[in-house]
């Protein structure tokens, strides 16, 4: 009888998964730098295109309030097509992820030995599920649509509390009670959603007929019925914000000037970013870990009918 | 769960909520303050209107008996045979008034209550032992003016003693009045009477039914007022406290005085607390007292210090400030609607949220802007109804001044994490565009099309317009004239005429080029670089003389000189002229500014150099005077663009894309 899973086993197997395939790590990461970057450029190209012969922006970037208003007044449309590219990565990346993820569970259930060979399962991986992904993104929408009408209702509730607000702890208390339970929803959806992946992955070689809905309904039994689940992904949360916040308040009133400052800006908030994505990874792998102890679905029996 | 429910309430309610203060406990007998009303004797106005008050108030009721005793005189050229009374808070009464109608029952974000109205009573007006109710009517379209004609004419210089009795309800607080919890503002709440303006002989009464947009005109006058509360309670009021008594039944007796005022107000509240300072001005002092609920302690030091700011700095910059006290009311949150009002020695100020951190002023900037309506309009009187911009609209100038004063000039509003911001650039920022405005900034409150557009109006646009009239003139000229002004027209009741005259007369120039399409039409400036463009200076090319004397001057017969030929055309199309600087910078680093003065109609301005270098950027009014002016994006433009704003700007925005991608999850 093989060791029960818990907690720390999930979390070793996410730390073993990011240290032996750093690899698939960097890659995604490098992925996600494309994205955001590229949106990045095109927002450069925007702002200077609009801005650049206006040294009023330039005021605006540096810290004048009054130059940033007069800004956003008259380039109103600019910061709109910003806000559409900025929008576009996001959605970009929630496509890629659709191909990414098969790789990445493909390799954590395979494991395989070598650059080329996980390379090999990685492309296969994401190749093969892409499209069952693609419907469990879908369904993930269905999912969330609980928790979009808790943020709804939570965030009325919420500046209806610190409307009179005097102090940020009670601007922050019902903030956070009014957000919680629509994060808990997204939490719950998006963890039906990522054991779901984790099951289509590791049972569809042999249970060919598994489709998605079929799977999202077992993920959310599983989800229900073992809280370790869901204690996983709120651990991962945790260490997201904490690792976010630290950064904010570690950069709070530290100005990073000239070249050089730009620089140290860059591959601080690009370290935090791996970092991140570390942790994603790291999440992934230990779900791994729990789907693999999941009796697997039932067996479809189909008749066979003897020709006469 | 439900040992987890006193833990959430605790959490959600954070201190804030009325009930943690407990039950209202007696506070000790305040000791009557130990100054005069006035800070040096002698009366400042001519005082016309004198109150005395004897009202007691029930604090369960929100209710408040009272017989106010007015002596009035005559100080005009005519006899008068009516006195018209303001019952204000008959504006209050029903949603039929005047100022629910033009309000929609709405007043700066505040609602009114539809079950808690406020209104007034007057039950009795003697004229000795003559009862003149039965003949006092309202006049106009409410019940917010009550005419009352007297039995014989009041002579000029005659005087006049009425004897009114009255209760008032008070509603809900919404628009300056009222009550919320235990918390009460008590503004607008006796018969006021009118004010007689115009030449001698050809005087009328100013008395305008109460609208959403007009603020309050009275005399200057002595009130002595006496209150009955419960002992339970803190007051605030205007004027020095001269006398207090317990009764012993639960109550006490307060008695005030304030001397060349044109208004009384007060509050009341049991869980009040008092934060004392002093503002040092003309070589004594004025007691400064913020008044808060514990809670709002931490505002309450910045209200005091904004308080002291700004009466040192208005009793420098106009006439010292006379009184010996100031008050300044910090009303609880939830009672936002007293909160930024002005009354002669007594100011309600806002601002108190999570948000304003240190450094960002917008509580100090609601004080400074109340203290300072005690110049213009607390001493220069001016009629609030008809004339708003001049103590609304210059008052916001003087704070601008003020606050850079304080502050300093380029922090005067925003100083934190890096931003900053100078309260009138941020103001032009934040409004729409001037020229949008429908009615020119010389218009009567109640004639404005909405309350939007005279708050941008009044407010703002004046504020602007004195602002870049003042660097027209200079600094310490238009100081000196604005000092001048004030002190002709402290205690009296001037016009935006006498305004313009006096700033005239101190100036020794005319201003109505920009006094006319300022303040008496609609619009504003609205510069723009039009084109900048420059080109490499050389000889003539090209085919000269005719016949055999033709000749073709080549590129390499002609070389370039070196020198750059730099043409720009710079545009006003707006309605306001005024001179303004343009600043050409060049390659090398040098600058030229030459002043473009409109003031002869012209709308465009071109101007021809020769460098040694190419022009690089042109700066339509560098020093920024001209805050009367729209779409100030393209003042400034550089001739070859530069994006190392842009990438700045962008990697901070990758990075967000970044995260939410992450947030996303893979």
């Amino acid at each position: 009888m093989s060791e029960p899973v818990t907690l720390r086993r999930m979390l070793r197997a996410g730390v073993r998964g990011v240290s032996e395939y750093t690899g698939m790590v960097l890659a995604l990461f490098v992925v996600q730098i494309l994205v955001s970057w590229g949106a990045g450029l095109i927002m450069a190209l925007i702002l200077m295109r609009s801005f650049g012969d206006k040294p009023l922006f330039d005021d605006a970037v540096d810290g004048d309030l009054a130059a940033l208003l007069e800004i956003l007044r008259g380039g109103g449309q600019v910061f709109g097509a910003i806000a559409f590219v900025g929008v576009g990565a996001v959605l970009t990346w929630v496509v890629l992820r659709w191909f990414l993820a098969g790789g990445v569970l493909a390799v954590f259930t395979e494991q395989p030995r070598g650059r080329r060979e996980t390379a090999r399962c990685f492309g296969a991986g994401a190749v093969s599920y892409f499209l069952v992904f693609a419907r469990l993104g879908l369904i993930s929408f269905a999912l969330n649509v609980p928790a979009l009408m808790a943020l709804s209702a939570g965030l009325e509730w919420a500046t209806g509390r610190f409307e009179h607000a005097l102090t940020m702890t009670e601007v922050i208390v019902p903030l956070v009670l009014g957000l919680l339970p629509a994060a808990l929803l997204h939490v719950v959806a998006s963890t039906i959603i990522d054991y779901a992946r984790a099951e289509l992955v590791l049972r569809r070689p042999d249970h060919e007929s598994l489709g998605a809905v079929r799977t999202t309904m077992r993920a959310a039994g599983f989800v229900v019925r073992r809280p370790l689940a869901l204690g996983h992904v709120l651990v991962y949360w945790a260490i997201f914000i904490a690792v976010s916040l630290g950064f904010a308040w570690l950069s709070h009133g530290h100005a990073m000037l000239g070249t050089s400052g730009a620089l140290s800006l860059l591959a601080i908030r690009e370290g935090l970013s791996l970092l991140r994505s570390a942790l994603a990874i790291g999440v992934t792998a230990g779900q791994v870990e729990l789907t693999a102890t999941r009796p697997p679905p039932p067996r479809e029996i189909v008749p066979v009918v003897e020709k006469r | 769960m439900r040992r987890w429910l006193p833990l959430l309430c605790a959490l959600t309610c954070a201190a804030g909520c009325e009930s943690s203060l407990g039950p209202p406990r007696p506070r000790p007998l305040p000791q009557p303050d130990q100054v005069p009303a006035l800070r040096t004797p002698g009366a400042r106005s001519p005082r016309i209107a004198n109150y005395q008050i004897d009202a007691k108030y029930d604090a369960a009721a929100h209710r408040i008996e009272a017989t106010e005793v007015l002596t009035w005189r005559n100080d005009g050229g005519s006899a008068v045979t009516e006195l018209p009374f303001h019952m204000y808070m008959n504006g209050f009464k029903n949603d039929a008034t005047l100022f629910m109608t033009s309000s929609g029952g709405e007043h700066r974000g505040n609602v009114a209550s539809d079950k808690a109205w406020g209104w007034i009573e007057v039950t009795s007006i003697r004229l000795g032992a003559q009862e003149l109710r039965p003949q006092a009517r309202y006049v106009g379209v409410d019940e917010t003016v009550l005419q009352v004609p007297l039995p014989a004419p009041v002579e000029p210089g005659a005087t006049v003693q009425l004897t009114l009795t009255f209760t008032v309800q008070l509603p809900e607080v919404f628009a300056r009045t009222g009550y919320k919890g235990a918390f009460t503002m008590v503004g607008q709440w006796f018969p006021k009477v009118g004010v007689r303006t115009g030449a001698p002989g050809f005087e009328t009464w100013q008395a305008a039914p109460f609208h959403l947009n007009t603020e309050f005109f009275a005399d200057f006058g002595v009130y002595d007022v006496t209150l009955t509360v419960p002992a339970t309670h803190v007051v605030a009021a205007t004027g020095v406290l001269v006398a207090a008594e317990d009764k012993g039944d639960g109550t006490r007796v307060l008695r005030y005085r304030a001397e060349d005022v044109h208004d009384f107000a007060w509050m009341i509240d049991p869980y009040m607390e008092v934060l004392t300072g002093e503002a040092k001005v003309d070589g004594g002092t004025v007691l400064v007292r913020v008044y808060h609920r514990p809670r709002q302690r931490a505002f309450a030091r910045r209200h005091l210090q904004a308080a002291i700011g700004a009466i040192e700095q208005f009793s420098q910059l106009f006439v010292p400030y006379p009184w010996s006290i100031m008050t300044v009311v910090d009303p609880p949150p939830d009672a936002g609607g007293a909160g930024g009002m002005e009354y002669p020695t007594l100011v309600t100020t806002a601002g108190d949220h999570a948000f304003a951190r240190d450094g960002l002023r917008l509580p100090e900037y609601v004080t400074i802007h109340e203290v300072g309506h005690n110049w213009f309009q607390g001493i220069l009187a001016s009629n609030e109804v008809e004339e708003a911009w001049l103590d609304e609209g210059v008052n916001e100038w003087a704070d601008g001044v003020v606050m850079a004063r304080i502050y300093g000039e380029k922090r005067s509003m925003v100083d934190w994490m890096g931003w900053n911001g100078e309260l009138f650039r941020l103001r032009r920022a934040l409004a729409g565009d001037l020229a949008d405005l429908p009615a020119p900034i010389a218009t009567a409150a109640y004639a404005f099309p909405n309350f939007d557009s005279y708050g941008q109006t009044t407010y703002l646009k004046t504020m602007l317009a004195l602002r870049t009239l003042e660097h027209q003139i200079g600094r310490d000229r238009f100081a000196a004239a604005m000092k001048a002004y004030a002190t002709t027209w402290a205690f009296k009741h001037p016009t935006g005429a006498d305004l313009v005259a006096s700033l005239e007369g101190s100036l020794g120039e005319d201003l109505d080029w920009f006094w006319r399409p300022a303040f008496y039409e609609t619009g504003a400036a609205d510069f723009a670089v039009d084109s900048a463009a420059c080109r490499r200076q050389h000889p003539p090319r090209g085919v000269f003389g005719e016949g055999s004397s033709r000749k073709l001057v080549t590129v390499e017969e002609s070389p370039d000189t070196g020198t750059w030929t730099c043409e720009v055309l710079v545009a006003n199309r707006g309605t306001v002229r005024v001179p303004v600087d343009i600043e050409l910078r060049f390659a090398d680093g040098t600058r030229t500014r030459e002043t473009w003065d409109a003031r002869d109609g012209s709308r465009w301005h071109k101007i021809a150099v020769s460098r040694s270098r190419p022009l690089t950027e042109v700066r339509i009014d560098p020093d920024g005077h001209v805050l009367l002016s729209d779409d100030v994006i393209d003042d400034h433009i550089r001739l070859t663009p530069d994006g190392s704003a842009s990438w700045r700007a962008s990697a901070r925005m990758t990075f967000w894309t970044h995260t939410f991608m992450q947030a996303v999850g893979l």
